[in-house]
């Protein structure tokens, strides 16, 4: 009797742990694991396969000196700032514009929400032809007579890694859109009524009550659309692959190319752990942040 | 039946390439090799079909690993990830000078004695010995050979002015100023960096020179490069983009190609791989359309080659499967009816010309007379004549030039300069 029982009480002690470990590990092995990796390959010269003879910062010093490589920082800086900012305010407007009891409401919610099961290559694909001067949008318009109507950002170093936000924004807000409006459903109707006898205006309301109520939910959707657009990556190459020149080339692409196409697995490994201290600065203080003040609300 | 450790590492090849393969159950005596390539358009694939059959006459188990896209380099990755996981496949279809990066690395079989006995070295092509050779072995079995040096122009179009393709550079600017003035696009291209690269190197070529393109390119002579000859190249092509329109950024090279069947322009600089599209089209060479030397190329054979590449690390069979496929991929059969799908020319010298196209047939008489003439021409933007971090840094350089019209000669020709140091 005393093993079995004890046997129970000690799965009952640690069954939290135990459900969690499996998943623990993988993530352990697959993600740090191989970040590690790649970071002790990024120290060596390797070539088309790893080879472990190692040569310190070199391709570091090597990465920091490539102009291609610093207009693929600047270009992601500039789009993941675009991209996220105007995903989330179309997503919120969009969650606050639907939350008005309207007509139709699930009809509306499906059809911007769609997008987001596009894939990204889809989306480049249908968006290159849609830009392209000679093709889509402005051929359209030309044909209708208005023959001096131009756009053509595709085709121009200086516009077209707009073109990649106007395409993403408009494949992700109907996400943000979806976390906004279910944490909206969640505010209690009780406060909101408290609000109107209070003699609150409708933007006081949101002002006020509403939008302190959604910052979790900001919060989720910022976290997500920010890992979206660090790993932007079919969307571009499907898109502009990069150009013209490369005007719209992303760090992605650069580690993909220099790590397959160029046989130069050491240099790709060194801006792939680059990419990854990006993100790591960028979501660090805003998770901390968070954090913080959860734990200052008095969280459990 | 006892899974042994070579089928159990076939097994786990699969699950990494689970969505391009399918698992062929293993028969009794058969050879089962897996090949990876990335010939998936209908030209080329038709063409892969040719040996395919042959190969399973021959009893080999035919394990297709295609991966599309990415001019090959999905391919690569994924045969990159395979050879760091130990588990590469019997054979991968590539250029030259991956051939040797993969030799270097130690990872092919050596096929010395079948090149021996069946006389290979009598009937190849010269030149591409350069490649199936590495360090007095034998690695490289070639299918083919392309010329990247063709323009492709719509003879109606031609024919309004006077039906002659330009010979030179300086023709083309004269005659694609009169095309511009009534509208029509004198140079169909492709905005995507190994397209530009492609036709940089033409025009170089043709604007320079076959010697200037040897020192430099083929043997990287710094003086050539960074010389007067080296910033008119660039100049020139500065001056061909003029003539190109402007929504060329990121068009796929065969839309360019359709345009010049179209009638939406006059010419495109592209290898002999554009004659399928022709082809499938239902067009005919010399009535329809036109094939000749790009500009200032002339009498040049500008060739790049596809290779099998054999790995190591296979059992007995496996080897005696992949000694077998090699064979055949170099039997004048094989390399007749594969070359005519496949729109190149047999790596072979003995091969009749006559069932091929006209600008197959063409390509063989030019071929012939090159190598007698000594000129023919490694193809450095197709892989031929440096390794592929080399060509990496001017491609970079070429696109950036492309990209920013602001971007003058000498800074191009300093940034290939560093970018060659910090290799």
């Amino acid at each position: 009797m005393s093993i079995q029982s004890n046997l129970g009480k000690l799965a009952r002690r640690y069954t939290n742990v135990l459900v969690v470990a499996p998943s623990g590990v993988m993530l352990l092995l697959f993600v740090y694991g191989f970040v590690f990796w790649s970071f002790l390959i990024s120290l060596t010269n390797s070539r088309i396969v790893p080879v472990y003879e190692f040569v310190g910062l070199q391709q570091y010093e090597l990465l920091w000196s490539n102009g291609r490589w610093l207009e693929s920082i600047f270009n992601l800086a500039v789009f993941l700032f675009l991209f996220v900012a105007f995903a989330t305010f179309i997503g919120l407007l969009q969650a606050i514009l639907l939350d008005q009891n309207i007509r139709s409401e699930n009809a509306i919610r499906t059809v911007f929400l769609y997008p987001m099961a596009i894939s990204f290559i889809v989306t480049g694909v249908a968006w290159k032809w849609m830009l392209n001067p000679g093709l889509g949008i402005q051929r359209l318009v030309r044909d209708w007579g208005y023959e001096s109507f131009e756009f053509d950002w595709i085709v121009d170093p200086e516009m077209a890694l707009f073109t990649l936000v106007i395409a993403a924004v408009w494949q992700s807000s109907g996400f943000a859109m979806a976390l906004f409006l279910a944490s909206l459903r969640s505010i209690d109707d009780e406060i909101l009524k408290a609000a109107k006898i209070d003699g609150a205006s409708t933007f006081q309301t949101y002002r006020s009550i509403v939008m302190p109520l959604l910052r979790p939910a900001l919060f989720t959707t910022v976290i997500i659309l920010v890992s979206l657009a660090l790993r932007t990556f079919d969307l571009m190459v499907a898109m502009t692959g990069g150009g013209p020149g490369f005007s719209s080339d992303l760090p992605t692409n650069f580690f993909y190319q220099f790590a397959f196409g160029r046989s130069r697995l050491g240099f790709a490994a060194a801006s792939g752990i680059m990419i990854f201290v990006m993100v790591v600065i960028v979501m660090a203080p805003f998770i901390y942040s968070e954090l913080r003040n959860e734990s200052r609300r008095g969280g459990r | 039946m006892a899974i042994t450790s070579q089928s159990r590492s076939q097994l786990a090849g699969a699950a990494v390439l689970f969505g391009s393969l399918c698992i062929a159950s293993q028969s009794a005596g058969a050879q089962e090799l897996e090949l990876m390539h990335f010939w998936t358009s209908g030209g080329e694939a038709a063409a892969m079909n040719v040996i395919k059959e042959a190969a399973e006459e021959e009893g080999i188990e035919w394990r297709d690993a295609a991966v599309a896209g990415g001019s090959g380099m999905n391919a690569f990755q994924v045969l990159q990830s395979r050879v760091a996981a130990g588990n590469p496949p019997a054979a991968m279809q590539m250029h030259g000078a991956q051939i040797h990066q993969y030799a270097e690395a130690g990872l092919l079989i050596d096929l010395s004695d079948v090149a021996t006995s069946e006389e290979w070295r009598e009937v190849i092509d010269p030149n591409l010995l350069r490649y199936a050779e590495f360090d007095g072995s034998w690695v490289g079995i070639p299918f083919n050979i392309h010329r990247p040096n063709y323009v492709w122009a719509n003879k109606e179009i031609m024919d309004r002015y006077g039906g002659n393709v330009p010979d030179n550079w300086n023709k083309f600017f004269e005659l694609g100023d009169r095309m511009k003035a009534d509208g029509i696009i004198p140079l169909a291209s492709g905005g995507q960096p190994w397209q530009d690269l492609l036709l940089w190197e033409l025009v170089l070529l043709g604007d320079q020179g076959q010697d200037f393109h040897r020192r430099a390119l083929i043997e990287q002579d710094v003086s050539a490069i960074d010389s007067q000859e080296m910033r008119a190249a660039f100049e020139t092509f500065r001056k061909v983009l003029d003539y190109t329109d402007p929504n060329r950024a990121n068009r796929d090279w065969n839309l360019a190609t359709s345009m010049v069947m179209n009638g939406d322009a006059a010419m495109q600089v592209m290898g002999d791989w554009a004659l399928g599209e022709f082809i499938s089209a239902g067009l005919e060479a010399g009535s329809d359309y036109i094939c000749e030397a790009s500009p200032g190329t002339d009498g040049m054979y500008v060739w790049n080659a596809d290779f099998w590449g054999f790995f190591k690390g296979l059992g007995e069979d496996g080897v005696e499967g992949q000694r077998t496929l090699a064979t055949l991929t170099m039997s004048a059969d094989v390399q007749e009816q594969f070359n005519v799908l496949k729109g190149s020319i047999p790596a072979r010298t003995d091969i009749e010309a006559n069932q091929f196209t006209p600008c197959g047939q063409q390509g063989i008489a030019d071929r012939a007379a090159a190598l007698e003439a000594g000129t023919m021409v490694a193809s450095f933007a197709q892989n031929s004549a440096q390794p592929t971090d080399v060509r990496g840094v001017y491609e970079d350089v070429v696109t950036q030039f492309v990209g920013n019209p602001a971007m003058t000669a000498d800074q191009a020709v300093s940034q290939i300069l560093d970018g060659l140091r910090s290799l």
